[in-house]
């Protein structure tokens, strides 16, 4: 009996602690993304206060700043009622937003936290990355049709015209990554950075283009139009209530995680430096990893206080005539740095 | 890293269950008369087909069908059915033609099949080479970009024609 029970304990913290369970539920999965995006919106909403000159989270837990502000949203979101009008089409209504927060969610899965810890260690893990993250837009369209209210519709062809014009020139720009360092492997792709420098400093272009498509995608100031607050109430997500509502509200949260991390990868040297004490596990220099990813977030939520929003077509201007050239002379730029290599 | 051992494969339940995603979203996507349904539905079907390709090696086909077929074609429809209002769907009058072709179209299906398992001793192993996807990105990067590129910029023209039309 006692050796059952061992064996039992045993296989379950080996099965817990295995990268292909660990990675999606724990770190840098559901677990970390859940607490960083309590963080993530008490930080956004206390610096747009400071800035503005007000108090912001305040009332619940005074001490440290209204810091669990944000616990008790997600404790009412989860105990107030899903209200499903009658006008909506009801399996699309319940299902899209559950549906599209476990798509957003899915290219944490392929992102990794070190050389010897990754749930899929794939020769080509970036290009499962971005083709993960293009099946978003196609959700929330189904979000938006399946209210039947105006505003909704309104921000889901907003997110259709938007996410046509930023897809380009995140793959343009994640691609020229993988041309300057030879490979569409995540790991590889670090491991190189490590050896010679991180991809910020080789291709300012493509990190500039990727980081402003990040902010363009995940409707954060001044690209914030899908879910104009002050427009069209908040887009796709207007007739939702309940935990459905704090789903909807948490996925653009999720997306900009996960294109954090993905950004980190490819331009901040993802988990290096490796010092001590995080070469004692090989989960741990995701630590660093978690850190450059949380700095990219908080600096896009930091836009919301400083910039107005754009309008739908000012956006796509930018998109189509200055992101999409930015994008492809950044490529033009990483094959001329091979050709000098070469030729070097 | 552990190793899991499973009663049926995993591989095997993941195939089945793809399988059976996939000929039911494709059954669905004809019968269904709601455009938007039919669109998500042709999405599980993208889908389904991508992870048949990554189980039978070809990741890279796998996340073409991904992009392409998923990211952007199912977008596109979607985003089309939305500007525009649904239109009525048509009533078939020629049911026994549709019959007929379809019954010849099976027969022919069935009897390539057949054809296939009876000459070919690797039958159910994918006849295109694995290495050629691999060998066309690592070899061919910059011409493949460029290919990328062209098309896109049809579709652009394609959409700023089709633009003008509607202006006009």
């Amino acid at each position: 009996m006692y050796d059952l029970i061992n064996y039992l304990w045993e296989t379950g913290l080996n099965l817990l602690f295995s990268p292909e369970i660990f990675e999606p539920l724990v770190f840098p999965g559901l677990i970390a993304a859940f607490s960083l995006l309590i963080v993530v919106i008490w930080l956004e909403r206390k610096i747009a206060a400071i800035i503005q000159m007000r108090y912001g989270p305040y009332y619940i837990s005074r001490h440290t700043e209204g810091a669990l502000q944000l616990v008790a949203d997600l404790l009412r979101f989860l105990f107030s009622e899903v209200i499903i009008p009658k006008s909506v089409d009801k399996i699309a209504y319940v299902l899209a937003p559950i549906i599209l927060f476990a798509f957003t969610f899915l290219p944490i899965v392929v992102i990794p936290v070190s050389k010897d810890f990754a749930a899929i260690d794939h020769e080509y893990s970036l290009l499962i990355a971005l083709a993960l993250m293009t099946l978003y837009s196609s959700f929330l369209l189904i979000v938006s049709w399946a209210s039947n209210n105006k505003f909704s519709f309104i921000g889901g062809l907003r997110e259709g015209f938007l996410s046509l014009s930023y897809e380009i020139p995140l793959i343009i720009s994640a691609l020229s990554a993988a041309v300057l360092f030879d490979s569409f492997n995540l790991i590889e792709i670090v491991e190189k950075q490590a050896a010679m420098g991180w991809g910020i400093f080789y291709n300012p272009l493509a990190a500039i283009v990727f980081l402003v498509v990040i902010i363009y995608s995940t409707s954060r100031y001044p690209y914030e139009i899908a879910e104009a607050e002050s427009e069209i109430v908040i887009g796709p997500f207007t007739e939702y209530t309940g935990i459905l509502f704090g789903l909807g509200m948490g996925i653009s949260y999720i997306k900009l995680y996960s294109m954090s991390l993905l950004y980190a990868v490819l331009f901040l040297g993802g988990w290096e430096p490796v010092v001590w004490p995080l070469n004692l596990h090989p989960v741990l220099p995701g630590i660093i990893l978690f850190i450059k990813a949380f700095i990219i977030v908080a600096f896009s939520v930091f836009l919301r206080a400083v910039y107005p929003r754009y309008r739908i077509d000012q956006a796509l201007r930018i998109a189509w005539w200055k992101l999409f050239t930015l994008a492809f002379l950044s490529l033009l730029f990483s094959y001329g740095i091979k050709i000098i290599e070469v030729m070097g | 890293m552990i190793e899991f051992n499973f009663l049926i494969p995993i591989e095997d339940t993941i195939f089945l269950f793809s399988a059976a995603l996939l000929l039911i979203s494709a059954v669905l996507v004809i019968e269904l008369r709601s455009h938007v349904y039919a669109a998500f539905f042709l999405e599980m079907v993208g889908l389904a087909n991508a992870v048949l390709f990554a189980l039978q090696g070809l990741a890279l086909i796998a996340i073409f069908q991904l992009v392409v077929y998923v990211g952007a074609t199912v977008t596109f429809i979607l985003f089309s059915v939305l500007m525009f209002k649904e239109a009525k769907p048509v009533k078939p009058r020629f049911k026994l033609l549709d019959l007929l072709i379809g019954a010849g179209i099976a027969g022919l299906l069935a009897v390539g099949a057949f054809s296939i398992y009876k000459v070919s001793p690797t039958a159910g192993k994918p006849s295109l080479d694995v290495t050629l996807p691999e060998k066309i990105v690592s070899e061919y990067g910059l011409a493949l970009f460029l290919v990328f590129f062209t098309l896109l910029t049809t579709l652009i023209e394609a959409l700023v024609l089709a633009r003008r039309e509607v202006s006009s």
